[in-house]
């Protein structure tokens, strides 16, 4: 199971997030997504023997937003 | 303006059809559901849909009113989908995922073409509402060219060439021209199944 962090751009309404969360409900291998409307990012768990990150972007792209994973915290200097 | 922006779909001649069908399968990478597509990909050439001087209203039409304006929207009934949004003569309304409930088409050229949009004629302002839909969500946009545009809850309205008669939606959860299509509700909701 694969938990990612997404940005997501495009979105200027509450039902945007709805609808995206709506059609990766319903998509193969999907088990959680929440997108925040505010924040401007989803949280998408996926099984991934199933689905893959592309395929999660893909999705997404489909209904007109923009995504990127969005990076680790920055590693302390060392 | 875009070519073939604010094609009508009852002009839309048939190798519009079998060129929008092409375009499907081209572009398409829709999960192919079971929403109520009995002749998904087919295209327009055996296309029974009325003419645009046609003035009666075709029979299997399952709407909930009868002879009305192409322009007026009603709701209508598609199998596995439920009761939807179509336009006057009970062709299934879609909307365009890309389009964001902005108020605002994103659809034009080859777009505009295989979906075209549902349009006010010149000099009228007022979109009819039909028995079932909610008036206070009908709506208007203006298009690149200057003609006016039904929307529903923000969302702009489609018609699909490739539907061929009243009860089907052989474009829902279809991916074309850009982006996901799908069929809205007379409450507003979207159905992404």
């Amino acid at each position: 199971m694969t938990t990612v962090e997404l940005s997501v751009t495009g979105m200027h309404c509450a039902s945007c997030a709805s609808l995206i969360e709506e059609v990766l409900a319903e998509q193969p291998g999907l088990v959680a997504a929440e997108v925040d409307l505010a924040s401007e990012r989803a949280q998408v768990t996926f099984d991934d023997t199933v689905t893959d990150l592309g395929a999660v972007q893909a999705v997404i792209a489909e209904l007109g937003y923009g995504s990127s994973p969005r990076g680790d915290p920055a590693a302390p200097p060392t | 303006m875009a070519k073939g922006d604010g094609v009508r779909r009852r002009g839309v001649p048939v190798v519009l059809g079998v060129a929008a069908a092409a375009l499907l399968t081209a572009c398409s990478s829709s999960s192919g559901s079971s929403s109520g597509t009995p002749t998904t990909g087919q295209p327009a050439a055996s296309s029974t849909r009325p003419s645009t001087t046609s003035t009666t209203a075709a029979s299997a039409v399952t709407t909930s009113s009868g002879a009305a304006p192409v322009y007026q929207v009603n709701t209508g009934t598609v199998p596995a989908l439920g009761t939807v949004l179509v336009d006057g003569q009970g062709f299934t309304l879609y909307v365009f995922a890309p389009d964001k409930q902005s108020g605002a088409s994103t659809c034009y050229g080859e777009c505009a073409q295989a979906w075209p949009p549902l349009l006010l004629p010149s000099g009228v302002s007022r979109v009819p509402a039909g028995p079932g839909v909610n008036a206070s969500l009908l709506g208007t946009t203006k298009r690149h060219d200057g003609t006016v545009q039904v929307t529903y809850d923000k969302w702009p309205l489609y018609l699909w060439v490739v539907d061929s008669a009243p009860g089907q939606a052989t474009g829902q959860n279809v991916n074309n021209s850009g982006g996901k299509w799908y069929v809205i509700t007379p409450e507003g909701k979207v159905i992404t199944k």
